[in-house]
């Protein structure tokens, strides 16, 4: 084998690695990403029914409705707007009233939002930076509120 | 006052560090061999310092002392001790010295055991940890003070309850010492760059390094993934997180940076390539501790974030990373170029290993910041949710899997594949058995996972051939095999232990992945759900007060055909001084299988919520993980890697050396 | 003193670490002991080994050996090239000398004086325990107490305890929370809703808070002969700048029979104190107080009208009838109130008592009873 093409095998097979990687990248970019965003956006937006995004709010105070079974429903809001949410499964630890969650799952038919995952933060004070910002704009953000 | 002196240990380390940042390096440009000789002994003396300094923390910690805003804040007088004591680093500040002192350690033991290392190379060496040094302990002292005081409060505010646990008493630590462990590369490659010199005996020297690093930082990572399996209740061992990513990406690299140190050790060349590779790395462990820390990213489990920090974090960050790069940039073609070499070959597959591993640090490096990007360039909010990274780290990484038998066979300069593949058809054959058994006997599943399951097989058979090839078994006979077997280098037993280590843990998580079931069941008292073959029967719950919590304490007996098997008791509990709930689910392992059950919750007819998963072989991903790092701690005791003075193994060699 | 006195050692050992190789006497090591070139020979002392070891020495190994002799002697070529060490100039070795003995520790104690708390000591739980021996007991009997209630939440008396305590303790948000545990448990008696706005006026710094407010009504409501409600109501009217109809309140409250010197004082003053306060504003013609009422009254009225409202709601709307001195109205809507509970012989009885106490006329008995 000569210098040469050895050079040109290598560079071919790095060149080809990297073509994979860059072209499945950019193909599960378009998949596997979802929107984040609060009750206003989500009703400002064009999602579709079906679509999946993460929605992120304060769970209503009194909103909180179990059905029977898991069946849970809530109110997520983030002061302008609310977004009614079903879920069928166990809830974190800490989820709340009046605490900060981010659920994920999609637009049902009826503009009611379905979420396949809850999370709540493990840490009462941390709320993510995303969604502070957005309550502190509204000015409904509630950092160290006092436990008692 | 031990507080106090703890925090004027604290100064005076500093102040030493700041010497040691400019003297032994000036000695290194003057040629001063007195002004060098001093980055042995301040490097000693910068430990000891912050070691008084962590001591006199861990002892507020131990004896509650409230008056330390830190301990206050993190602590409570009713914690089991082993949890005071772990709480010192349960925190932020903490933390970060915590970071500093094992920062020390690495550059002490440079000092004491790098006496074989060119002078003037231990200066720099010495000198660039001091820089490091320098700047995280101004960056402690100025905005994470772990010492600030405050009038005397009664009673603490408690450490946060998910962390009260004994994986993060050695989880964090671990993955510290992985992370601050590539610093010592690091400062290797910055000192080659300075000196513009660079020869084989440098990967020598860096390689035993960055093999301490990569142990600690994969065992930091199998326990902190186990940790977040038990701890978190959600029954997910990986979770694509940022912080967890923060942690794999330096794991990448640095496996990447072990295999390219072989080549350049062996064959003098691959050198450039192999110092951005360190410089990476420790680029990617930095970003690994702290970008997650700044608030750009966020992630499920973060220390709660503060935004002047961040911005400080920032200026460092992209002062090193963007020092180094400069640096290489102008010096990098100074060094000495190595040659190319022939594709079939040792450093041809090892070479490929770099690429393919490099490539798929890559992606998630851009699933990870392609959040923070797009947000800078639309103002939109996404998420790369796991699919992104299952689908382009799971496709480069099936390659590098399939091509990694054959590396450890293949000869340097030139090897021979027809003949490495002869040696790898009994693998070959271990891989097709294993899926036909898999399509035969396991019914539900995606069609991919048998093959997976194959290439798992192929991979851990694969493995061996070279303990195989070099004993000559089966054809010599089991007593002269076994006898060269025993006689073997260990560091070929080490490339084979971790190799079948890394398809252990794949053949795990393609298990787990294709046939874990979930069920949720609502139980009322002496009701029975059913999973995988086992009846899980609720007997009943009680509530009791434990030290600084309560809890919700179910029963569960768990029967396999009519037998009890276990007893199961998952809980939930409720810490009053954070006024936080945790879940404790209980872990029921079967051969290498778990039955996992969390408490969903107690509903007002006492009846319970269970969430039942069956996790099919899901030990194996941490055993595989356990392999690993034998196998890292094996290579190490290889007495070729051995940091120790040349002359010491001479002498030990002149009398009647035991092999190995 | 101990302090500084140890901080000095600390300091002293720093610089005389630094500074010992410095001035000791030089000690340059040879310096080919140090290099890549024992590297190379060892390497090449392992192979050889090895070349022992297996008799028949393989191919690739001596030609690793020769690739390794051959770094070695390039190696060795650059090394003589290279310089030779020096101990290193005087001047520097001061400078650096210097920078240790002094830049060190004061570089230090000028870090350290302006972060530093010197002079505090520390503070353990040990310390803590013999300390506050008058403290710490009530300290430990609520810890106690709430610990026992996390496992009895039920427990309301534990819990009335618990707020008599945080009571006296003037922790009035945690007797908040204690109360609110009760009221969950017993329901919402006026004396606990009193209790309950009365923790949650003080921890709002005396101010009454709208829930605080709602629970004097609803109290109020339900047993109209209670003094402290009243009390707090009159505060919340006060506060709203409805000083007429607090000043009304008190007169009522003034009029009670207590054999109390204090009371009468106290109703007196406010008394007094609310008189000026509407005898200042009587300057505007019209009283903002009694149009606001009036307004507020007219309202629940015609939403009363239009739609079924609760029992509490017609309480209130009679109330206010008498209150507004307006007995036809309140008889009118007594009269309703009876049509729409008729079904629930209760909630019927609870409006007859609510007429009895405010004597509220029945309307039925007039003779313009057709007027509707």
């Amino acid at each position: 084998m000569t210098r040469k093409t050895n050079r040109l095998l290598w560079i071919g097979t790095i060149g080809c690695v990297l073509a994979i990687a860059v072209g499945l990248t950019l193909f599960a970019l378009q998949s596997g990403i979802s929107f984040a965003m609060s009750p206003s956006e989500l009703r400002a937006s064009s999602v579709k029914p079906g679509q999946r995004v993460r929605l992120f709010g304060l769970v209503e105070e009194g909103s909180v409705i179990r059905g029977e079974g898991l069946k849970v429903g809530f109110v997520l809001s983030d002061a302008d707007n609310k977004v009614k949410v079903s879920y069928n499964n166990i809830l974190p630890d800490l989820f709340r009233e009046n605490q900060g969650i981010i659920t994920e799952g999609s637009l049902g038919a009826d503009g009611s939002f379905v979420a396949d995952t809850v999370l709540a933060k493990h840490d009462e004070n941390y709320m993510p930076a995303d969604m502070a910002d957005k309550l502190k704009e509204k000015g409904v953000w509630k950092g160290e509120e006092a436990s008692n | 006052m031990i507080v106090e002196l703890g925090h004027m240990a604290l100064l005076i380390a500093f102040s030493l560090s700041v010497f040691q940042s400019i003297v032994p390096m000036w000695g290194a440009r003057t040629n001063s061999s007195k002004l060098m000789a001093t980055a042995d002994i301040s490097s000693l003396a910068i430990l000891g310092f912050i070691t008084l300094a962590f001591g006199a923390l861990m002892w507020a910690y131990a004896t509650s002392d409230f008056s330390v805003v830190n301990v206050w804040q993190n602590s409570h007088s009713q914690m089991p001790f082993l949890y005071k004591l772990s709480g010192t680093w349960g925190n932020h500040e903490g933390s970060m010295l915590l970071w500093v002192f094992i920062l020390a350690v690495f550059a002490a033991a440079v000092g004491v055991f790098g006496k074989n290392l060119p002078t003037t190379m231990r200066a720099n060496v010495l000198g660039v940890q001091a820089w490091l040094l320098t700047t995280f302990l101004f960056f402690i002292v100025l905005t994470s003070n772990p010492f600030a005081r405050q009038a005397p409060a009664l009673e603490g505010k408690d450490l946060n309850p998910i962390l009260q646990d004994i994986g993060l008493a050695i989880h964090p630590p671990m993955l510290y010492v992985g992370y601050v462990g590539f610093s010592i590369t690091f400062a290797f490659s910055i000192a080659a760059l300075i000196e513009g010199r660079i020869d084989s005996a440098w990967a020598r020297w860096v390689r035993p390094w960055s093999m301490v690093a990569w142990i600690f930082l994969t065992a930091g990572i199998a326990m902190g993934s186990y940790w977040a399996y038990y701890e978190l209740g959600w029954g997910g061992w990986w979770f694509w997180d940022p912080v967890e990513n923060a942690s794999f990406l330096p794991w990448l690299s640095g496996t990447a940076l072990l295999h390219s140190a072989l080549v350049m050790e062996k064959r003098d060349s691959l050198k450039i390539w192999t110092v951005l590779l360190a410089i990476i790395t420790f680029s990617l462990s930095l970003l690994g501790t702290f970008l997650v820390r700044s608030g750009v990213l966020t992630s499920v489990h973060t220390f709660a974030s503060d935004p002047a920090r961040g911005l400080f974090i920032l200026a460092i960050l992209s002062a090193f990373v963007g020092g180094a790069l400069f640096l290489f940039a102008f010096r990098a073609s100074r060094l000495e170029q190595g040659g190319l070499f022939a594709p079939i070959s040792r450093e041809g597959a090892l070479v490929l290993n770099n690429v393919l591993l490099s490539t798929s640090a890559a992606t998630v490096l851009i699933g990870t910041l392609f959040p923070v990007v797009y947000e800078a360039i639309t103002g939109a909010k996404i998420s790369v949710g796991a699919p992104f990274f299952n689908l382009t780290f799971g496709a480069l990484m099936i390659p590098l899997v399939l091509v990694m038998p054959f590396g450890p066979l293949l000869g340097w300069k030139r090897g021979d594949i027809i003949a490495v593949s002869q040696r790898l058809l009994f693998a070959l054959f271990a891989a097709i058995v294993v899926i036909i058994l898999a399509y035969g006997f396991l019914e539900r599943g995606p069609w991919i996972a048998p093959l997976m399951m194959g290439i798992s097989a192929w991979l851990i058979v694969g493995a061996f051939a070279e303990l195989l090839q070099r004993s000559g078994l089966p054809k010599v006979g089991l007593k002269t095999g076994f006898a060269r077997l025993a006689g073997l280098k260990r560091s070929i037993w080490a490339t084979a232990i971790a190799h079948a280590g890394v398809g252990v843990t794949m053949l795990g998580i393609v298990f787990v992945t294709a046939y874990e079931t979930e069920s949720v069941a609502i139980l009322k008292q002496g009701e029975k759900a059913n999973s995988a073959g086992y009846e899980i029967t609720f007997n009943g719950y009680q509530t009791r007060s434990v030290a600084n919590y309560s809890e919700e304490l179910v029963q569960l007996t768990i029967r396999k055909n009519g037998k009890i098997v276990r007893v199961g008791t998952p809980s939930k509990r409720f810490y009053p001084a954070r006024q936080m709930p945790t879940s404790e689910a209980s872990i029921n392992t079967f051969g290498f299988s778990q039955l996992y059950i969390a408490l969903g919750e107690v509903k007002p007819d006492n009846s319970v919520v269970l969430r039942i998963w069956w996790k099919p072989m899901i030990t194996l991903i941490w055993l595989g993980s356990v392999l690993m790092v034998f196998a890292g701690g094996l290579s190490l005791t290889d007495r070729r890697a051995r940091i120790g003075s040349p002359k010491l193994a001479k002498n030990r060699n002149l009398g009647a050396a035991p092999i190995g | 003193m101990l302090f500084w006195i140890s901080s000095l050692i600390l300091l002293f050992v720093a610089s005389f670490c630094v500074v010992w190789p410095l001035v000791k006497k030089d000690t340059v090591v040879a310096d080919e002991a140090t290099s890549s070139l024992n590297f190379y020979k060892d390497q090449i002392n392992q192979i050889d080994q090895e070349i022992q070891r297996q008799k028949k020495p393989s191919s690739a190994l001596t030609s690793e050996r020769a690739e390794i002799a051959r770094r070695m002697l390039r190696e060795a070529r650059r090394e003589t090239a290279t310089i030779k060490r020096s101990a290193g100039g005087r001047s520097s070795l001061v400078v650096t000398s210097l920078a240790a003995v002094l830049g060190i520790p004061i570089l230090s104690i000028i870090l350290y004086s302006s972060l530093g708390a010197s002079g505090q000591a520390d503070f353990p739980l040990s310390a803590r325990k013999n300390l506050s021996l008058k403290d710490q007991p009530i300290e430990d009997l609520v810890q106690k107490a709430e610990k026992h209630l996390i496992n009895k939440p039920n427990d309301s008396k534990g819990w009335k305890l618990l707020a008599d305590v945080y009571g006296r303790l003037n922790r009035p948000g945690d007797r908040a929370r204690s109360l609110r545990q009760v009221i969950r448990i017993e329901g919402k008696t006026p004396i606990l809703l009193t209790d309950l706005g009365e923790a949650l006026t003080v921890v709002a710094g005396n101010i009454v808070p709208a829930e605080a407010r709602q629970m004097f009504d609803e109290a109020i409501s339900q047993d109209s002969e209670l003094v402290k409600p009243r009390i707090y109501l009159a505060l919340a009217l006060d506060q709203e700048g409805k000083s007429q109809e607090a000043l009304r309140i008190w007169e009522n409250l003034a009029r009670l029979n207590v054999n109390d010197q204090e009371w009468a004082k106290l109703a007196s003053d406010q008394i007094k104190r609310l008189k000026q306060k509407v005898g200042a504003s009587q300057g505007t013609p019209d009283r903002p107080g009694i149009e606001e009422i009036n307004a507020m009254v007219q309202g629940l009225a015609s939403r009363l009208e239009d739609e079924e409202g609760t029992l509490q709601e017609w309480s209130r709307l009679i109330r206010s009838y008498m209150v507004l001195d307006e007995p036809v109205k309140a008889s009118l809507a007594l009269e309703k109130a009876r049509k729409q509970f008729s079904r629930t012989p209760d909630d019927l009885q609870k409006l007859n008592e609510l007429a009895k106490q405010l004597k509220v006329a029945d309307v039925v008995r007039s003779p313009q009873g057709a007027k509707e």
